[in-house]
């Protein structure tokens, strides 16, 4: 692992998230020691995330809580959120006949992650000229959201060979069965209490 | 190192510099607000009131730009106000004056600026703070309603040019100036050597001319006849209550109470926004780098470091 840090190779992986994340799929597949430093990804977007956050507002002492704790919880929460949501992608993967690869598809996607480091930069500007930050926030958040998204199509379409098409089928269907399955649940428990109040 | 390799250390170090920039501004908000909850930054849109600061000696300063293109001196008010006249949102202004007064041209340059505000129907109300003496009175007499408080220093009608007479010390070190000039007048005021009667009356009447305008435009802009001033005018400094017993102000209270008279008198409702100058942690430290602190701040005394004679709406104890 000291080596891989050495080498400064990991520089090359972010050049890769923002020029061509086919080439990181399959510089990420190639190099093991590449997984567990993709988990350095999640830590970094905590801290920025958390900082993006706090100049919507005027903070209290509670930020200095945020900032040394607090985005260790963020950290722990958006590495879950990758397993998770990787462990879901590759199940739907395999259910549409491609290998699964576990590993793989949980080390794009924190890679995949570091193009959100940018909306504290973005933001600060909006801030400090006080253009709408809140508006703004929300924007440049959901246009990272599909970046990153975009990033693990492509990763994914890399790493099963598949068109673009079939790879964002693969992202998605956990996505809408969740999603579908959430709803139903909600319709379903909806019925239920009203039927309960109202018998 | 490669080139793509030092592209992304270059984003790393802005991104570390971004983090740095942000908690410097998220710590310096939350010790300005001083708030004990969080809330949202957000902006006002409505119509409110405007503030102007006029802080330390008036005077147009010549070193007009810093490195991020702020203006300096009574400029830099002139263009604030300004500013402020051009926002649909402005109804009322208040001016918080904490100022012994300036140069006569900058001082006119600031009242001239405040009556067309008054003109364009938007109210201007005046905060004295400590000190809103001669060319400070000045200019709040040019505001539609003077609010000064119990203790703060003001009056002081009159002008004065000082210049210090060195000559005894010049002649005591032996040192002689050679001056050529093309007028007998051209080295008026020097410190070198004595003044004439001549001399003295040139000055004088400018002087007279200066205080005749000073009189003219506080009878105007407070609206008094010239003759119920002249007998305070005679250069006394006042307390706010003794100013309030001559007129000179319309009543005593804090910059609270302008901001709410302010609103009353531009029938705006009780929490009508304020937009105040510069607020932003970041921003106030770039203007901090070229000298302008909290936007415009004028206290320029260039006079003094150059011991340059010059003729003042200024109240000089």
């Amino acid at each position: 692992m000291k080596e891989f840090l050495k080498s400064l190779a990991w520089l090359d992986y972010f050049y890769l998230v923002f020029t061509d994340p086919r080439k990181l799929s399959a510089a990420l597949m190639r190099e093991s020691r590449s997984l567990p430093f993709g988990f350095v990804v999640p830590a970094f977007v905590s801290i920025m995330d958390i900082l993006a956050f706090s100049l919507m507002g005027s903070e209290t002492p509670f930020f200095y809580t945020k900032i040394t704790y607090g985005w260790i919880l963020l950290y722990i929460l958006l590495v879950f959120q990758n397993v998770l949501i990787g462990s879901l992608v590759d199940t739907a993967g395999q259910v549409l006949g491609y290998q699964g690869n576990i590993k793989n598809v949980i080390n794009i996607m924190n890679y995949a992650l570091f193009p959100r480091v940018l909306l504290l930069p973005a933001i600060l500007i909006f801030s400090v000229f006080g253009f709408a930050p809140v508006f703004f926030y929300v924007l440049i958040s959901m246009a990272l959201f599909a970046w990153s998204a975009a990033i693990v199509v492509q990763g994914l379409s890399e790493m099963h060979s598949a068109g673009l098409g079939r790879a964002a089928a693969v992202f998605f269907m956990p996505f809408v069965l969740v999603g579908g399955v959430a709803f139903f649940t909600m319709v379903l428990t909806v019925i239920s209490i009203f039927g309960y109040f109202t018998a | 190192m490669d080139k793509n390799r030092k592209i992304v250390v270059s984003i790393l170090i802005l991104l570390v510099l971004s983090s740095v920039l942000a908690i410097i501004d998220i710590s310096l908000t939350m010790q300005s607000t001083g708030r004990s909850g969080y809330r949202l930054r957000t902006h006002d849109t409505g119509p409110g009131v405007g503030i102007v600061r006029i802080y330390g000696p008036i005077a147009i300063d010549t070193a007009a730009g810093g490195p991020f293109g702020m203006a300096y001196g009574s400029d830099a008010i002139v263009q604030r106000l300004d500013d402020l006249s051009r926002d649909g949102r402005i109804k009322a202004v208040v001016v918080r004056i904490n100022s012994p007064g300036g140069t006569v041209a900058a001082t006119q340059e600031i009242y001239d600026k405040i009556m067309r505000l008054r003109k364009n129907n938007i109210v201007v109300v005046a905060s004295m703070g400590e000190l809103a003496a001669s060319g400070g009175y000045y200019v709040a007499s040019a505001c539609n309603y003077i609010l000064a408080n119990h203790g703060s220093i003001t009056g002081s009608i009159g002008v004065i040019a000082v210049s210090p007479n060195l000559k005894g010390l010049f002649e005591k070190l032996g040192i002689r100036m050679n001056v050529i000039k093309s007028g007998r007048y051209k080295d008026l005021l020097s410190s070198y050597r004595d003044i004439s009667q001549e001399e003295r009356e040139l000055i004088q009447e400018m002087i007279d001319s200066s205080y005749k305008k000073f009189l003219a435009d506080v009878s105007l802009g407070r609206n008094i006849p010239i003759p119920d001033i002249e007998p305070v005018a005679d250069g006394r400094v006042m307390s706010g209550e003794t100013a309030l017993r001559h007129r000179l102000v319309d009543e005593l209270g804090s910059f609270e109470t302008a901001l709410a008279k302010a609103r009353a008198l531009a029938k705006l409702p009780e929490d009508a926004p304020v937009y105040d100058e510069v607020t932003n942690p970041i921003e106030r430290l770039l203007m901090s780098l070229q000298g302008a602190r909290g936007g415009i701040d004028i206290r320029v005394d260039r006079g003094a470091l150059y011991n340059l004679p010059a003729v003042e709406y200024r109240y000089q104890p």
